[in-house]
């Protein structure tokens, strides 16, 4: 299964797309491709969007690498997960990362 | 890759340049055999017709054909060779008597006869003049030949010399012109002699025609052909075989014809004979022990039917040990001329000798072509055994269709029809194997790898597997955990092990603890990580006086250090007071817990909660409290059961749950219900390999005894 990733500056943001699937063939270029945007924005210093959109499925792995995101990241670099699909943010509530992760409905809802 | 695969199926596998690779070379060697049949075809062309020759041989000379041989039996009772000419005019009459249409003589007399008077009297100088003047008186028996031969259907030989040859002499007197009349177009390129060896001029002028006696040999030391003309001393002359037809039908002349560009055909008489563009004739031969034969002597005795030779072409010619007359044939190692002669003599008459039709050659190369192309296109998709029925058909047809042809007297070559389209079958059926052995090889040592880590990682899932399962409490021991609660617990490991894990154990004040749990990732890592978190939750949380949540903070911050490979594993821990049913829950990113009544229903039970352990080392997880009815159990479970899927891809969605659940509270045990629940599971799986573990857990009060 491919999994495409895509970064654009928005309004004083960096907004991350990825698209397709992250599971056990995907995952490690997921979690590159995030730990690269967090450093692009820490660098920038501006906060990072996740556009989860296009993604239609994300396995444990997923939440690994956003972890592995979140500590890369620290205080300074908040991680906005912005319109997750049904069964992604069912997978958010039960693992409970909408805890740790602010999940919005829209890219643009909240800068 | 265990069968054995023929090499269309290997085809498919080449690469790219490979299959260019085959193509070309199948392509250059079509085309390097085309032109080696081109230039080197007669090489292997002759021996095929020679085989023909013997296969498919002419009929036998007919009875207008007739040999007198001057044999052994002759030799012995008349005399030794040369005879006096005397015999010959005898013969020659007796011949005709007997009604010959023709006598023919495959014999030259370049010198006068050797019993001549005056080459007596020269030998013997002694005699007396008058005796020697009146021997020499005497008629020579030349001059008795000569007029013999005038009065009778006689055809005299004469041979054509080439301008290497000894008979060549320095100063040839020139032969009488022949008598054969051409009309017709002559053809530029034909057999041509300088001079000829011509009879004595005494009886070179009586008969009625001559012809060439000339029947060379191919480089091979075969004769294959005899002229049917040739220009001979500067005159368009006939062959022996043509004049003697001529003469005996009383025809005066030989006509030419072409084809358009090409002579194609002679004809005298009434007969009309294929021609090669040469003027030459191609033998067909027969069996010549079957030609019609006489001796001579027994002509010379004068005992023989007054018809024997009516209307026969009578070819008389020298046929004993000895005599030079011998020649080979592709048919006979070794034959006497004038049956060679007499053969060309009945070609003639039945009008049939070997030709190559005009179409021959563009049949044969398209032919060729087609089947090139076919041997191109088909060999890289049908299978090896299609490719070598085919190529045997074709051989068959090819060869049997050249031999019929040669049969009816036709040439066709079956090589430029064959031989391109084998070569290219050939060499792309060679490279085909070369080159699928090489991605056998390639594919073979693939697998060897793919079965050495799978080796490996079958070994590795075993002790992931041995790890798991020794880390758990069995069935039954889980039920004597306590004795005012009822746990049954079930896990199944997938394939791959996952990091399912769960425990359940006793309080000193007979409160119950358990906890489900599920470690990201799989194998042994993982399987190391959850008996790792296994022994540090029970080991925290069996400590008195310590709060829930202070044991699941606790047991997050110890599991987050040193946690390197970031490995995170969801939790449900709880407590159950079976004197009071309370439930103390404490969720780290893990499934909510569900609640089936004893009526069935099914009910999930919110918590609040926080994210897997490892993932945030800090996280304050709450604590809440809930409450198990009597007859009600609590269900903890994995993404096993909440995530199984269907071999269509669907999952097991939150109300199948919830049904299974439901279906299965109405098991009388809680065995009995954890049991109908993987059942349930398995049989949505229809089969299909499950992606994680599986694990269940239920708790129950027990009644009051």
């Amino acid at each position: 299964m491919d999994l495409g990733w895509r970064v654009r500056e928005a309004g004083g943001r960096l907004v991350g797309e990825p698209t397709g699937r992250v599971d056990e063939t995907t995952w490690e270029a997921f979690s590159a491709h995030l730990t690269a945007a967090v450093h692009q924005a820490a660098a920038a210093g501006t906060p990072l969007i996740i556009d989860m959109s296009g993604l239609d499925y994300m396995s444990s792995r997923g939440l690994r690498a956003l972890t592995i995101a979140r500590r890369e990241a620290g205080e300074a670099t908040p991680i906005t997960l912005a319109a997750p699909n049904d069964r992604m943010r069912e997978i958010f509530a039960i693992s409970r990362y909408d805890k740790l992760f602010k999940i919005v409905d829209d890219v643009d809802s909240d800068a | 890759m265990t069968d054995s695969r023929s090499p269309s199926d290997a085809l498919s596998e080449l690469d790219a340049g490979a299959k260019l690779r085959v193509r070309i070379a199948g392509l250059g060697a079509a085309l390097a055999v085309a032109l080696m049949v081109l230039f080197g075809g007669h090489l292997v062309r002759q021996p095929l017709y020679d085989l023909f020759q013997t296969l498919a041989p002419a009929p036998d000379v007919s009875r207008k054909v007739h040999v007198v041989v001057i044999d052994a039996d002759s030799l012995r009772d008349v005399g030794g060779w040369p005879w006096t000419r005397f015999y010959l005019a005898r013969l020659v009459e007796q011949i005709s008597e007997r009604g010959a249409a023709v006598i023919g003589f495959d014999i030259l007399f370049p010198e006068p006869d050797r019993l001549a008077p005056s080459e007596f009297t020269s030998i013997y100088n002694e005699l007396p003049a008058p005796m020697a003047q009146q021997i020499q008186g005497l008629p020579s028996m030349d001059a008795v030949f000569a007029r013999v031969v005038g009065r009778n259907p006689v055809v005299l030989a004469r041979a054509g010399v080439t301008q290497e040859s000894f008979d060549l002499t320095d100063d040839p007197t020139p032969p009488l012109p022949p008598e054969a009349q051409f009309t017709g177009k002559v053809p530029t390129e034909m057999l041509a002699f300088p001079s000829v060896v011509a009879n004595i001029p005494l009886l070179d002028g009586a008969p009625l025609g001559h012809g060439l006696v000339n029947g060379d040999r191919d480089s091979d030391g075969l004769v294959r052909r005899v002229p049917l003309f040739a220009k001979a001393a500067g005159y368009l002359t006939p062959s022996f075989a043509v004049e003697l037809v001529r003469v005996a039908e009383g025809a005066d002349q030989v006509e030419l014809q072409s084809d358009g560009r090409r002579l194609a055909a002679v004809k005298v008489g009434g007969h009309r004979v294929p021609a090669g563009p040469d003027g030459q004739l191609l033998m067909r031969f027969g069996d010549w022990r079957k030609t019609q034969t006489t001796s001579a002597v027994d002509v010379l005795r004068q005992g023989q039917k007054p018809d024997q030779f009516k209307d026969q072409i009578v070819i008389i010619g020298l046929a004993s040990a000895g005599t030079s007359d011998v020649t080979s044939t592709p048919r006979a190692s070794s034959i006497y001329g004038v049956y060679v002669q007499a053969q060309a003599v009945d070609a003639i008459l039945r009008g049939a000798a070997l030709r190559r039709p005009v179409w021959a050659a563009p049949i044969e190369w398209g032919i060729g072509f087609s089947l090139v192309i076919i041997s191109f296109l088909g060999v890289q998709r049908a299978p090896m055994a299609l490719v070598l029925v085919g190529a045997a058909a074709e051989i068959v047809l090819a060869f049997g269709a050249s031999w019929v042809a040669f049969s009816h007297n036709l040439l066709l070559d079956p090589f430029p029809m064959l031989a391109p389209g084998a070569a290219n079958s050939a060499v792309m059926v060679a490279l085909l194997f070369v080159e699928g052995r090489r991605v056998q090889a390639r594919l073979r040592g693939a697998l060897e790898d793919e079965r050495l880590s799978a080796a490996r990682i079958s070994g590795e899932l075993a002790a992931a597997s041995e790890i798991q399962s020794g880390m758990l409490l069995p069935r039954a021991e889980l039920d004597r955990v306590s004795p005012a609660v009822e746990i049954d617990a079930l896990l199944q490991s997938a394939k791959t092990v996952g990091g399912d894990l769960y425990d359940a154990f006793l309080f000193d004040d007979g409160r119950v603890c358990f906890l489900v749990g599920d470690v990201t990732g799989k194998g042994v890592p993982a399987s190391l990580f959850m008996a790792l978190s296994k022994a540090l939750s029970r080991s925290l949380l069996v400590r008195p006086n310590t709060s829930l949540q202070a044991a699941v903070r606790e047991i997050n911050a110890e599991l987050s250090r040193d946690n390197r490979q970031a490995m995170a594993v969801s939790l449900l821990v709880g407590v159950l007071h079976p004197d009071t049913g309370q439930l103390d829950l404490c969720c780290a990113g893990h499934e909510n817990p569900l609640i089936v009544d004893a009526q069935g229903v099914v009910r999930e039970l919110k918590l609040d909660g926080g994210p897997p352990l490892c993932v945030d080392e800090t996280f304050p997880y709450p604590e809440e409290i809930h409450r198990l009815e009597p007859g009600e159990v609590l269900v903890a479970f994995t993404d096993g059961l909440s995530e199984a899927q269907a071999p269509d891809g669907a999952l097991f969605s939150r109300k199948q749950v919830f049904d299974a659940l439901s279906q299965a509270s109405k098991a009388p045990t809680l065995v009995g219900m954890m049991d109908s629940v993987v059942a349930q599971v398995r049989a949505f799986e229809a089969g299909g390999e499950p992606s994680d573990d599986l694990t269940v857990m239920a708790l129950r009060l027990r009644r009051p005894a």
